[in-house]
């Protein structure tokens, strides 16, 4: 089916109007709306089987930033190499750094970070609510559970990678499965490419690099990975 | 030297969930246009666009299928929209274009242009039902294709071109009947 905008007959006034009709969302501020967003995910988890497996804790949630990430990892004792991510600049979410303690269960946003309320209670009926879920504490204790699980997975992975690279790709895989949307996917498999580089599976790392950079265009980690493949 | 190692079967990476971060980075300013263009007013903007995305979360993110990013994200939207409509239980007013719409670099006059053509848009959109509006926008103005439409609404192709071919009818009528107006 040809467009409007393929017809020659459309010309003139319309062709134009439809041409700057595209642009109608080019002025919106994508990186500040963001923070609000992060918090109202805090309180709207994902789908049951999702936030039973592989939830996050809410307060973990609104600080999952890869700077923290990296500084959590750090004090775990993970690796110096991907440090410098931790450098990288962290807007306005609250950054802790590698010599700070784990976040309390309760890390509350500034007031001035929360999202602003709707007006309706319930603007979207045709999705169920989401379903009955455990005790509060309960729930948050599961998956504070599930974050460090996966955090002490990507340690043990990055322990692994020195002398065993190819166990490290196998936790990697493990850790995906169990982990499909943790808060470490983007490390993950960046670690994943190095391994599979020392491995000597180099096709396979180019593979999954030309992956990840499409997936994560903009990841502080890239560095990592190009210079992960050139060697 | 170093032997390829074994690699375990996965699942294509490329058919892993995209996350809704990521989705927000890349794909907010396309719902901030359909939300626009489905009228939805700059005050309520903020609201429906997180409703949106918190809605793309609770169902765990896009997962590569026949619908693009974008149209299944448009799918969310159209239920945000519906769902706000029903709420008000009255017709939105049309849309107002935004101050800051048009691209800095433009000069005074192609920012007025650019005001005028939206609302010439808007003011023709606002005579068609939901669905061929939501149809109208994708195809026409964002270039989606019509196979992607059709999975985003899970129906043949073939209801795509006939909800196409009524939306750009009346589109067309009222358009033209704007021009003649003064």
């Amino acid at each position: 089916m040809k467009r409007l905008l393929d017809d020659p007959r459309c010309a003139g006034e319309l062709r134009a109007d439809l041409l700057r009709s595209r642009s109608a969302g080019q002025d919106y501020q994508t990186a500040a709306k963001l923070l609000q967003l992060r918090a109202a995910f805090s309180d709207n988890p994902p789908a049951a089987r999702a936030a039973a497996d592989h939830g996050l804790n809410s307060a973990l949630k609104r600080v999952a930033h890869p700077g923290w990430k990296l500084a959590v990892l750090a004090a775990l004792g993970g690796g110096a190499g991907l440090l410098a991510y931790a450098t990288q600049p962290a807007a306005s979410v609250p950054q802790l750094t590698a010599a700070e303690p784990m976040p309390p269960a309760a890390v509350e946003l500034p007031p001035a970070a929360q999202p602003p309320q709707p007006e309706v209670a319930a603007p979207v009926p045709e999705v169920a609510p989401p379903p009955a879920a455990p005790a509060p504490a309960s729930r948050r204790a599961a998956e504070t559970n599930s974050s460090r699980r996966e955090i002490a997975q990507l340690v043990r992975m990055r322990a692994l990678l020195e002398r065993d690279p190819a166990a490290a790709y196998r936790l990697a895989q493990r850790a995906e499965r169990e982990f499909p949307r943790g808060i470490l996917a983007e490390e993950r498999q960046a670690l994943s490419i190095v391994a599979l580089c020392r491995s000597g599976a180099h096709e396979r790392a180019r593979q999954r690099a030309r992956m990840f950079f499409a997936r994560y265009p903009q990841s502080p980690l890239r560095e990592t990975v190009e210079a992960a493949l050139q060697h | 030297m170093q032997r390829e190692m074994a690699v375990e079967t996965e699942p294509d990476a490329q058919l892993q969930p995209i996350g809704v971060e990521t989705l927000f980075r890349e794909q907010a300013r396309f719902v901030a246009s359909f939300l626009r263009h489905m009228g939805t007013s700059e005050s309520d903007l903020d609201d429906l666009l997180q409703d949106v995305f918190v809605l793309a979360h609770r169902k765990g993110g896009y997962l590569p299928g026949a619908a693009s990013p974008r149209t299944w994200l448009a799918s969310l939207a159209i239920r945000v929209v519906f769902a706000r409509r029903r709420a008000r239980a009255r017709r939105p007013p049309p849309a107002e274009v935004p101050e800051s719409l048009a691209d800095e670099a433009q000069g005074p006059a192609d920012l007025l242009e650019s005001r005028r053509s939206l609302r010439r848009v808007q003011a023709a959109l606002e005579h068609l039902s939901l669905e061929h509006r939501a149809a109208f926008i994708l195809f026409e103005i964002e270039g989606e294709s019509c196979e992607s439409i059709a999975a985003m609404w899970d129906v043949p192709v073939g209801t795509v071109y006939s909800r196409l071919h009524h939306a750009r009818k009346k589109f067309l009528e009222t358009y033209a009947r704007q021009g003649r107006e003064p």
